[in-house]
């Protein structure tokens, strides 16, 4: 037995070149998309490909019973369609709802407080001004983990005359590590090689970098320990904020 | 059997299915030109294949994601060919996709009434790009930790939803275990799922448009079954064998050392198919960074979405061919410039040299522990004498002394030194420069301190600068004897044999001709002690010691010069105290030790 509907398929339009011709004398079936409304298929016909969007079952299906004994009356369709859209939503909304919430947990997380951190003493830094790198240590809370007294970053420090200079090392273009430079007097970038002097100050106008390198607060406490208020500042800005 | 089957098929169409699969008409029958997008189609399943099981073995957190990868690599039967296909494949993936891009374009098959499933192409694309950047980082190595900081730093760029977006990214304000825990969740769960609905949208579609044929119309109709699917078959087994050389070849995928937020890794770089992203991020001078890194890729995307669009102008198609064809072009040329930039940049030659060298430390010391301890592979570097001692006598020793003339990490101080240069401290040889009445006052010993002009100055220069014979044999034995109170273990076997010597110089350095109890104290003899202690002078506890602070009366005393008190100022931990003497006197784990053995009361010889 073979569905009549087959024949009767409504837009018949996809006739270029790729069209697929079907064989075995069954009509040419591209663009329909009824599901649903074939069943009993003859097995010994070699089927064309929208057959799998049917049920190939001798049985009747729900779908099916609706579809001949059509609704009569259109406003209890109506209120009935309505309200399995709101029944459904309000049921859809609560995983998404609770699933959204706790996505979005990470933009009412805060850094650690920036506090002053004892980076180390003035007798360290060469007097000509060379910078040194040094490691930041704090207690620093990861997600469900505390690390107290962790390397949590790095900085720069210079003797400057009788001050101490101090500048985050994470590049203020795109957050790569900046490197002392070996050719000149500076900081240079090894990502995409934006260029700084030794005050971190750009110093090459083709220099990607949208400012300076972050200057650091810096302290020197009884006499020669220096302290240092680290912080990150968010990258690709023109202007330094702190990422808080 | 066969009943069964009829049974089965019955109830779930499942032979209908299989057959409308297999059985799909091919006009102008089977080509080698329509194997792409199958060969497409199986390289995203090895990469489900072989994803999977990497998951299996995989644990997304700070502390344990390099971890697992390492195991994963080095230690689990096979692990390093399954994460080498894996790694490689998502490679292949990319220049098929391109492949399959372009011979769409040029065919012009993205034409009506294939649109949407252009589209869907495009969307695979995205997602394919987006699989191999959240994939990039997974290892949570340093060549993956920085250059996806990068990426999200760019994502940040957005105009006002960047630093928001960049943060439900990452987790929070700062890369860790979230991080780790989000870019999994996209690389095993959304993105996969989002390629999956695609590529059944484009399958879909694609059999419900039929092959884009081209020139076939006088070619016998062929099927899907078994002639196509034979050239498939074919097509993906060589791309299969193309990955698995490349495995072969490479070892499988890198793993550098674990990711470190305080280390700098200078050879951060994009997988290579974004190479020309990151090049071309070079030219955009401050400000003009979302220019580069969002509005040009944005238009050029669109214009590629709108291809099938431009198409219906008369000149659309060789338009989309013409810009198909430049950004190709542009995108190769700039990959190039990049690796021809790198290729030139001495210290992008290093870092990566560096970056090598400290994957294979990490090897020999996870190996030399028999596997990775609780605390973790950053835990075990940070540990490393040969790793961190030449790091922390750069930065807190290089302004004054030296090692073999460099500052420890190979680079020149511009500083003048001040004080003596450390390589070898300890042994015969560094004792014999400093006794020479030639090289005591030299910038290398202590002609850059104040003890230049001290009492030991006189004694080399006067005293052992006019030594009869008799006196030079006494000094060579007290060098012997005193070098051995450092217990060198490069010196441990030379100690051993001339253990009679060591008696006997000894003896010498109290003795009358040469004197050095006269000012020193050495293993009890002495009156008023002068300069240094000389009992276990070189060994750890001697050098700690004398970092500790340099101005006890065990040292320098009230005659300490320039040395600064590194433990009892708290410059440096005793941690770190202790990394850099071990550096200095060549305790490190080498290849093929055991670090466990100590601990277990062994002997471990040598080191």
């Amino acid at each position: 037995m073979e569905c009549p509907q087959l024949h009767k398929s409504g837009r018949n339009t996809n006739l270029g070149p790729g069209t697929t011709i079907e064989p075995a004398g069954l009509p040419n079936e591209e663009s329909t998309l009824r599901l649903g409304f074939v069943f009993r298929l003859s097995p010994t016909r070699r089927p064309s490909i929208r057959v799998q969007l049917h049920p190939p079952t001798q049985y009747t299906t729900a779908m099916d019973e609706e579809t001949q004994n059509p609704p009569v009356q259109p406003r209890r369709t109506f209120l009935a369609g309505m309200s399995a859209v709101f029944v459904g939503t309000v049921a859809a909304l609560v995983p998404v709802l609770s699933g959204a919430t706790s996505l979005l947990d990470p933009l009412r997380r805060k850094r650690n407080e920036a506090g002053m951190s004892r980076v180390t003493t003035l007798a360290v830094l060469p007097n000509d001004g060379t910078p040194k790198k040094f490691t930041i240590t704090a207690d620093l809370t990861d997600a469900w983990t505390i690390h107290r007294d962790a390397p949590i970053g790095a900085v720069y420090l210079r003797k400057v005359g009788e001050d101490v200079h101090a500048l985050n090392v994470v590049c203020p273009h795109a957050g790569c590590f900046v490197g002392i430079a070996k050719d000149r007097p500076g900081f240079t970038c090894p990502c995409h090689k934006s260029s700084f002097d030794l005050a971190g100050v750009i110093d090459d106008p083709a220099s990607p970098s949208p400012r300076d390198m972050d200057s650091l607060q810096v302290e020197v406490r009884n006499g020669d320990e220096i302290w240092v208020r680290f912080q990150s500042f968010q990258a690709g800005h023109t202007v330094k904020t702190p990422v808080q | 059997m066969r009943a069964l089957l009829d049974w089965f098929d019955d109830r779930t169409g499942a032979r209908t299915l299989l057959r409308a699969v297999l059985f799909e008409r091919i006009p102008g029958g089977a080509r080698w030109r329509y194997v792409w997008g199958s060969t497409l189609t199986f390289a995203i399943v090895v990469q489900f294949v072989t994803g999977l099981v990497l998951w299996a073995s995989y644990s997304a957190n700070a502390q344990g994601a390099w971890e697992s990868v390492y195991f994963i690599q080095h230690q689990m039967l096979g692990g390093w060919v399954l994460r080498g296909i894996h790694h490689y494949m998502a490679q292949a993936t990319i220049i098929l996709l391109v492949v399959h891009l372009m011979q769409v374009v040029i065919d012009g098959a993205y034409r009506a009434p294939r649109e949407v499933n252009f589209w869907f192409g495009l969307g695979l694309l995205l997602v394919v790009l987006g699989l191999s950047l959240t994939g990039y980082l997974l290892p949570w190595d340093q060549k993956g930790y920085w250059a996806t900081k990068v990426a999200t730093n760019i994502a940040a760029m957005t105009p006002v939803v960047g630093e928001s977006l960049q943060r439900l990214l990452i987790g929070g304000v700062d890369y860790g275990h979230l991080t780790l825990t989000r870019f999994f969740a996209l690389h095993a769960g959304v993105l996969p799922g989002l390629l999956v609905l695609m590529i059944v949208g484009h399958v879909y579609l694609f059999r419900r448009h039929g092959v884009t044929t081209a020139n076939t119309k006088d070619a016998p109709d062929g099927m899907f079954w078994p002639e196509q699917v034979l050239r498939d078959g074919v097509a993906s087994l060589a791309v299969m064998l193309a990955v698995l050389a490349v495995v072969w070849a490479t070892g499988g995928a890198d793993l550098g050392a674990p990711a470190d937020p305080t280390e700098p890794y200078a050879a951060a770089r994009p997988e290579w198919y974004f190479l020309f992203l990151f090049q071309w991020l070079k030219y955009f001078p401050a400000g003009l960074e979302v220019v580069g890194a969002h509005l040009v890729p944005g238009l050029v995307f669109t214009v590629l979405a709108a291809m099938p669009i431009i198409a219906r102008w008369r000149w659309g198609h060789r338009f989309n061919l013409a810009t198909l064809a430049a950004l190709l072009v542009t995108m190769a040329g700039l990959t190039r410039l990049a690796m021809i930039q790198d290729g030139a940049d001495p210290e992008y030659a290093a870092a990566t040299a560096e970056s090598h060298a400290q994957a294979e430390r990490m090897d020999i010391l996870v190996t030399a522990q028999h596997g990775i301890p609780a605390a973790g592979g950053l835990a075990l570097l940070r540990a490393d004498p040969l790793t961190q001692g030449p790091r922390i006598f750069s930065t807190h020793c290089s302004g004054c002394h030296r090692v073999d003339g460099l500052d420890g990490l190979g680079g020149t101080p511009t500083d003048t030194q001040s004080a003596p240069d450390l390589a070898g401290f300890g042994s015969r040889a560094w004792l014999e420069g400093m006794l020479d009445p030639e090289q005591f006052g030299s910038p290398a010993y202590f002609g850059g301190t104040s003890h230049r002009r001290g009492a030991m100055s006189r004694v080399v220069e006067r005293r052992i600068a006019n030594y009869d014979d008799s006196q030079v044999a006494q000094l060579q034995r007290v060098i012997k004897a005193l070098s051995a109170e450092a217990q060198l273990p490069s010196q441990a076997l030379l100690d051993a044999s001339d253990s009679r010597e060591i008696e006997q110089g000894r003896l010498d350095m109290s003795s009358e001709s040469i004197g050095c109890t006269d000012c020193h104290v050495f293993h009890g003899v002495n009156q008023e002690q002068r300069g240094p202690e000389l009992t276990g002078w070189g060994s750890r506890t001697w050098m700690l010691g004398m970092l500790h602070d340099p101005g006890h009366a065990d040292y320098y005393g009230e005659d300490n010069d320039d040395m600064p008190a590194f433990g009892m100022d708290e410059i440096l931990t005793e941690a770190e105290m202790a990394l850099v003497v071990d550096w200095l006197r060549g305790v490190w784990v080498r290849e093929g030790d055991d670090a466990t053995a100590q601990s277990r009361g062994d002997d471990v010889g040598g080191t």
